[in-house]
This record gives structure tokens, C-alpha cells and sequence, in this order.
């Protein structure tokens, strides 16, 4: 591990505890890293210090993420104007359809109304999203023409973040070595205030916990689950703790 | 792209097994842009070193190239819900063409779910995955050794149990409870029995300890000796992976 460099788009990278053993949380949005500005270095807080290995691993792994991410979010707002302009049209053919079956109300309208509702709104709202969120869609691309990640690994020097990860392990601590996600999620969320390893927590109950897995990919299917990330179990990294 | 590879200590040697990132960042390696192209291997060892590098290197870019070209199916496919919503407007078009009874909004907007909607999205180009060039690995690689904590404690355990299949099976345990999947994969194949030369190419590539019988064979350098790839052994021939 070394110092990070001057230029570099640092990714901070922690080594959480979860109810077995540790893991990897990535508390960077990649859709704000500026490939142009510099090289990414993964910035690494750990409560022991890893092995080169564990450190090439992590490295690589975290890359594999990056630029996963980079090509899932390249085509966002690629086209903004023409899906802004298709989605006019797509809003138009349901405020005519719903301005004739309020016009023409009958009890059975009211079916069609809730049913064109749920046909529309799905695609309606993601092409609000790409065209709200096309600068994340600008930096992927950017990520994908200039992103380089440095074969280095800084040392984490965010006195903030470093607090947060030593009151994290307290946890663990003070229950003798084992904790439970949702502690340890609680601990994130309202002690530490720390969004990031919440929602990891969360996501790591939901892989285990099958109703809440198929409630969220229920919810990601529809749509609404746009900023997930997919691929949690495959990103997930296993750390020595 | 910086890609692992394991070097699993076994009793004859190491199976060496690209990292299951290394066939992520391969795929996507396409969408970038051929400058970033050129990659650095990283070998992740127990501190003995056993086996050369010109050996090493031959199984380490067989095993990348076997995850390059395992692991690639097209372009990369993320399944974002978009076949659900597909089928849903299919079903919920043909049902307003029917429900209509030839009153045209209902028809327009059963239409608009059943066709309008994906030929217009189509003829855009709206829903197209950014199409990337085929990945050609001309540069030459760099392939460095690291030492990984956890392989050289599974190391020692194993070398206390003196039967083979027991050490495999514990390595395996071990090995899965540190989350080294791709480790625990190699054991759990030789506590089955399978000799080392004949593993299937998904689980790894067999290389003998020759470093050992003949100690003037270079060893795999450490990335302080060339990880940027100034600092070479003069003698140390880098192996082409060129398609």
C-alpha cells in the first residue's frame, strides 16, 4: 500500500464486517468519477493490513465492477432528445386514452384506467430516469474511452470514513466477534449516518432473505428498481477479517 | 486492466485459474478503448515460489485466454426488466385491440403497447447496446507474482495432513469459508480423485514444481521488480498471446 497520487479519482474502497466474517464495500458512485481528470486508485481502509494478494484481488475485482457498471450505464441518455420526444408521444396516447375513459366513465373504465396505468408508467418513468440521469450516462461513457485503473492501492486517509469503519467494528466487538446484518445495518443507518454501507447491508439481508429477494427483483423488473445494482452476490468480495 | 490469476498450492505443484473478474473485465474490455488494452496479471501465490516464470506465464495466459473466451458470450447482456415489460405491453396491447370494439383511442393505445412503443424505440436505436470492437491482446502482458494471505494459511494446514484426498477436502473448507471460491473449486475437483494433469480447463492449469529440481530457472518476479515492466530479468522472455 502506498500514497495515493496527486491526479488520481480516488475509489474508496472499506472492509466491513458482515455476520460472517468481512467483505468489501465500494462507498464511491462511480457515475461521479471523472475518467478525464485522472487514473483511478483504489483507496483501501481496513482494519488489518491485507496481503499483496488480497490487495490484487480486491484491485481487480473492483475493476471488473467499474467497467461492468461503465457498459451497463453507457447507453443512458445516449439519446435524450429523441427519447424525451418518444416519450411525449407515449404520455399523449395515455392522456388521450384516459381523457376518453373519464369522459365515458363506467365501473368497468376504472379496470382499463388502473390497467393502462400499469402498462405506461413503467416505461414512462425510466425514460424520466435516462433523460434525468443522462450525465451518469456521459461519464460512462467517458469512463469507457479514458478509465484506467492504477495497479496500486492507496492507503484510506479519510478521517471521517476511518471513524465510521472503527465504530462499525465496535459492533462486532462488543458482541463478542459475531453480528447480526441487521445491527449491523441499523448501526450504518442511524448511527453513523452512512447511506452507502446501509444500503449494503440491506442488500446482503436480501440475497439471503428469498421473500425479500423476489420482492426487489419483482420491483427491478417493473422498473423502479432502476439504481440497483443487479449483480450484488457476483460483486460481492469475501475479505480476510 | 489489472486481472488475478490463483496459483493453488497442491501437493505436485500449483493449479493456476484465472479469477472470476478477470472474464468481467475481458468482456467489457471490448467497449473500451484499445489504448487500455494492453494487462497486467497478477499471480496470486503462497510465498514459496515453486514453479518459473516462463512457465508460470504459459499456464497463467492460458487460463486468462480460457476465461476471455469462456466467459464471453456476445455482448454483455444486464437484465434490466426490459423482456418483462415487453410481454407485459404485448399482453395488455392485444387485450385493449380486443376490449376496443373498434373504437379507435383504445385501439391507438393497444396498437401503441402491442407494436408503436418498440418500433419506435427500435428505429431509434434507443434500447441498442453500444456495440464495442473485437478485443485483439497485442500488447504484451505483465505478469507479476503477489503473495495472498489466505492460500499460504491453507498451505500450511494442508501440509500437516498427510493424506491427500483429507488435505484437499480440508482445503476445500477452508477455502470456501474465506470466500475463495475459485480455490475451493480446484480442491473440491482433487478430493474427488481427479489427478492434477487432467483437470477439466474451467477448473485450472496444471503446472509442476520445476524451480524446485532445478534452482537456475528464474522464479515469478515480484511486482517491486516489474510491475510497471522497466526492471526485467534480461533473460526473462515474455510469452505473445497474439489471436
Amino acid at each position: 500500500m502506498q500514497e495515493s497520487y496527486l491526479n488520481t479519482q480516488l475509489i474508496e474502497a472499506f472492509v466491513v464486517p458482515i455476520d460472517e466474517g468481512a467483505a468489501l464495500l465500494i462507498d464511491t458512485d462511480y457515475g461521479k468519477l471523472d475518467a478525464e481528470a485522472g487514473p483511478f486508485q483504489l483507496a483501501l481502509y481496513a482494519r488489518v493490513a491485507m496481503s499483496p494478494g488480497e490487495e490484487a484481488v480486491i484491485r481487480s475485482r473492483v475493476e471488473a465492477q467499474l467497467f461492468d457498471y461503465a457498459v451497463r450505464m453507457a447507453s443512458v441518455g445516449r439519446r435524450w432528445l429523441t427519447e424525451l420526444a418518444v416519450g411525449i408521444v407515449e404520455l399523449a396516447v395515455l392522456g388521450l386514452l384516459l381523457a376518453y375513459l373519464i369522459v365515458n366513465w363506467s365501473p368497468l373504465h376504472a379496470v382499463i384506467v388502473v390497467v393502462a396505468v400499469l402498462g405506461f408508467a413503467p416505461t414512462l418513468y425510466r425514460t424520466g430516469l435516462s433523460v434525468r440521469h443522462r450525465r451518469v450516462g456521459i461519464q460512462a461513457r467517458s469512463i469507457l474511452e479514458f478509465g484506467e485503473v492504477l495497479p496500486t492501492t492507496a492507503i484510506g486517509r479519510n478521517g471521517d470514513s476511518v471513524a465510521r469503519l472503527r465504530s462499525l467494528w465496535r459492533v462486532v466487538e462488543e458482541s463478542g466477534g459475531v453480528s447480526e446484518l441487521m445491527s449491523l445495518e441499523r448501526q450504518a443507518r442511524i448511527q453513523l449516518r452512512w447511506t452507502a454501507a446501509a444500503r449494503f447491508y440491506r442488500g446482503l439481508a436480501s440475497t439471503t432473505d428469498d421473500r425479500r429477494g423476489t420482492l426487489e427483483s419483482w420491483s427491478r423488473l417493473v422498473g423502479f428498481g432502476w439504481n440497483d445494482d443487479p449483480q450484488f452476490r457476483e460483486n460481492l468480495v469475501r475479505v480476510r477479517s | 486492466m489489472n486481472v488475478t490469476c490463483w496459483a493453488v498450492p497442491i501437493r505436485d505443484g500449483y493449479v493456476l485459474c484465472a479469477d472470476r473478474s478477470a472474464a468481467r473485465i475481458l468482456q467489457s474490455a471490448t467497449q473500451r478503448s484499445p489504448q487500455f488494452w494492453g494487462f497486467r496479471v497478477s499471480v496470486l501465490q503462497p510465498q514459496s515460489q515453486l514453479f518459473s516464470a516462463p512457465l508460470a506465464e504459459r499456464a497463467v495466459l492460458m487460463a486468462v485466454n480460457y476465461a476471455r473466451l469462456t466467459g464471453i458470450d456476445g455482448q454483455p447482456k444486464f437484465d434490466d426488466g426490459r423482456g418483462f415489460l415487453r410481454w407485459m405491453g404485448f399482453i395488455l396491447g392485444l387485450a385493449f385491440i380486443v376490449a376496443s370494439g373498434g373504437h379507435w383511442i383504445l385501439a391507438l393505445a393497444g396498437v401503441w403497447l402491442l407494436l408503436g412503443r418498440y418500433w419506435t424505440r427500435s428505429l431509434f436505436g434507443l434500447d441498442a447496446v453500444l456495440s464495442g470492437v473485437p478485443l485483439v491482446l497485442e500488447q504484451q502482458s505483465i505478469v507479476t507474482s503477489d503473495a495472498h494471505a489466505d492460500l499460504a494459511r491453507i498451505e500450511k494446514y494442508m501440509l500437516s495432513i498427510t493424506d491427500e484426498a483429507a488435505a484437499y477436502s480440508f482445503g476445500e473448507s477452508k477455502a470456501r469459508s474465506a470466500g475463495l471460491d475459485e480455490v475451493a473449486d480446484v480442491y473440491a475437483a482433487l478430493a474427488s480423485g481427479l489427478n492434477p494433469s487432467r483437470l477439466p480447463s474451467h477448473i485450472g492449469f496444471w503446472v509442476a514444481c520445476d524451480t524446485m529440481h532445478d534452482p537456475s530457472r528464474l522464479a515469478l518476479p515480484s511486482p517491486d521488480d516489474s510491475q510497471i515492466g522497466d526492471v526485467r530479468p534480461s533473460a526473462f522472455k515474455y510469452s505473445d498471446v497474439r489471436q
